[in-house]
């Protein structure tokens, strides 16, 4: 009689351990297929993805014998970090469906650092990939990995966990991108070199904006952070005449009193015919009069308001896991209904031929 | 027919309000499924009458209204297609149904007004040109309200399940000025070729009509609202307010210019 088959997931994440021991049981992209070559052995794994991000290390395998497969995959990790996984509390391993539940919840940003975050479902769909042309994928792992894809799809239409940033910097360029739409060809500010701003100006240069110009007392310091960011130089006195072909002001200055005042400013939007102004203002005290608001066509956001914002969304986003976690069960019962019923399939799914064929492909290549 | 059409549309409206109360995205898939049912019905019905009629059919109040509302909603499909605007469902939805609404009121005086079938390919283009301009304005005024919930939501800095959902505010700026150009055109041909009708086929010049001041008069509060933002820079919430104000004393007064006016009464 065939062993009944399981699928385990056996991992490490950013929850159970610190960054020091993730970094020993990564496997760099280049390295996954060798990885799961080596886990063959004598066809007690089946099936194998690997999914190393910077957050998680995760095995995922379909095996009819639990211990051992466990006992391979613990001991391929032990080989590559020099670090015994079973002597240590960080490991997790989930069997079915508590297996199933977690690469759903991962795939839906559940399991994320930043709740509901998009980029590690690209990761899984990478790891996937990998491990499907590696023809360490069958019937199980297929289904799995396809039907974690359509759960992510389908929380992402029915939930708002995606919805809105966490981060000041992300807040920022949120905003910019809902007064200006594309960035491409839109003008960003310095007053003032600080760290935020230049992480702030690099966020909004990731979204596309392309001109930059920094305006700082120090000329030298500005010139360096000009040059790491393709931007220009300009001295601080020069704001006024580069806000009005600005977009985009983002202000950090030490300065003690406003520097950016509704008086300075007024001639300012009259020179510009309509078009806004997107203020954000991170310095301590504020850089910015808060009356400028009422100017047609500013928007002015200082720290605290961004900060509002992100802490909104967040608490939007934790509101949603109850809803997320209620799709994701109904999944997990359909896809274990599926897996009991596909159990024999399974078991003669053969991927030991398959892998056979593709090592031999790789050898000769 | 026209039931049906009304009842697809007023199911996208409560579709397309409950996902954005809910700060749920609007698949583009479901809006057009839901939308295109009722507007190919509305088309086969207006196609059946311009068939029987030989001309577009414009001639009296209720397929007046009937083609302001169909022209709505092409126009919407048409930006919807291209700049992905999927939410204006919401914003102009509710006067599409109300217009609807009228029109089947007004269904009662329902009778054929161009009586000279010779005039009547012109007064086709002429009715046919003017309405697809307010429907125009109509949709720049929908796009303008749109503008307003998003600069408010910017302004106050109070950002609504709504705020990521909605186009940038630079898009929806363009949009409408886009839309008010294009009403602005069609209104201005509309017009001209009004004159040109009554001076070429009729050989007559037209009286000091109402409904004739009132159309001059709408004219020129669009050709203030285009060149205040070309010329004066206006900034784009005074021209969205202007947009929403102007074609809400289109809609008050239309009633009463026609009512009013000797040549143009239905």
């Amino acid at each position: 009689m065939r062993p009944l088959m399981n699928i385990m997931a056996i991992g490490v994440n950013h929850r159970t351990a610190p960054v020091e021991v993730r970094e020993r049981f990564a496997i760099s992209e280049a390295d996954i297929a060798p990885c799961l070559h080596s886990l063959v052995g004598d066809g007690t794994i089946r099936e194998l993805a690997i999914l190393s991000t910077c957050n998680r290390v995760e095995v995922y395998a379909v095996s009819g014998d639990v211990k051992a497969a466990t006992r391979m995959i613990f001991d391929a990790l032990k080989n590559r970090s020099g670090l015994d996984p079973e002597a240590r509390n960080d490991f997790y391993i989930h069997e079915q469906p508590s297996s199933v539940q977690h690469l759903y919840e991962v795939c839906a940003g559940l399991d994320s650092m930043v709740v509901g975050e998009t980029e590690i479902l690209g990761q899984v769909k990478e790891a996937y990939r990998i491990a499907h042309e590696a023809h360490r994928t069958g019937l199980a792992l297929n289904k799995l990995f396809q039907s974690a894809f359509a759960v992510a799809k389908e929380i992402r239409s029915r939930t708002r966990i995606g919805m809105g940033s966490v981060s000041v910097g992300s807040v920022a360029v949120d905003l910019a991108g809902q007064i200006f739409g594309d960035l491409d060809k839109r003008t960003v500010l310095l007053i003032g070199a600080g760290e935020t701003s230049e992480t702030t100006a690099r966020s909004l240069q990731s979204r596309g904006a392309k001109s930059l110009v920094i305006a700082n007392r120090s000329l030298e310091r500005a010139r360096a952070l000009a040059d790491s960011l393709h931007g220009r130089a300009v001295e601080l006195d020069s704001w006024t005449a580069e806000c009005e072909r600005a977009d985009i002001v983002i202000s950090s200055t030490a300065a003690p009193h406003p520097v950016i005042t509704r008086e300075k400013l007024e001639g300012v939007m009259q020179r510009r015919n309509g078009s806004p102004l997107f203020l954000i203002d991170i310095a301590v005290p504020c850089d910015i009069e808060r009356e400028v608001s009422q100017l047609a066509g500013i928007y002015l956001y200082d720290i605290d308001d961004l900060q509002v914002i992100a802490d909104q969304n967040l608490a939007m986003r934790q509101k949603e896991i109850a809803v997320c976690k209620q799709i994701i069960r109904e999944h997990v019962d359909r896809f274990s209904a599926w897996f009991s019923e596909q159990g024999v399939q399974i078991a003669k799914c053969p991927t030991a031929r398959k892998m056979a064929a593709w090592r031999k492909s790789t050898v000769t290549a | 027919m026209l039931w049906w059409a009304l009842s697809f549309y007023a199911i996208s409206l409560l579709f397309a309000l409950w996902r954005m109360g809910m700060g749920l995205p609007y698949r583009p898939w479901v809006k057009f499924a839901l939308l295109l049912p009722g507007f190919l019905l509305h088309t086969i019905y207006l196609w059946e009458r311009g068939l029987a009629a030989g001309h577009c059919p414009v001639s009296n109040l209720f397929e007046t209204l009937t083609f302001i509302t169909w022209c709505l909603v092409a126009l919407h499909l048409v930006i919807a297609a291209v700049w992905r605007i999927h939410y204006l469902t919401a914003f102009y939805m509710p006067l599409v149904l109300v217009i609807q609404l009228a029109a089947l009121i007004a269904r009662k005086t329902d009778r054929p007004a161009f009586e000279n079938w010779q005039e009547s390919s012109w007064l086709g283009l002429h009715a046919s040109l003017i309405t697809l301009g307010y429907a125009a304005f109509g949709l720049a005024g929908a796009v303008a309200l749109m503008y307003l919930v998003q600069e408010r939501q910017l302004r106050t800095r109070r950002l609504g399940p709504s705020f990521m959902l909605l186009p940038p505010i630079l898009r929806l700026e363009g949009i409408q000025v886009w839309l008010l150009a294009g009403g602005f055109v069609l209104l201005t041909v509309g017009l001209v070729s009004g004159f040109a009708g009554m001076h070429f086929i009729r050989q007559r010049l037209l009286p000091v009509d109402p409904k004739l001041l009132w159309s001059g008069a709408i004219w020129a509060m669009y050709l203030i609202l285009l060149l205040g933002r070309q010329m004066r820079g206006w900034s784009g919430r005074w021209l969205a307010w202007s947009s929403v104000v102007v074609f809400a004393f289109v809609l008050a007064t239309f009633w009463i210019s026609n009512a009013l006016s000797q040549f143009h009464r239905y």
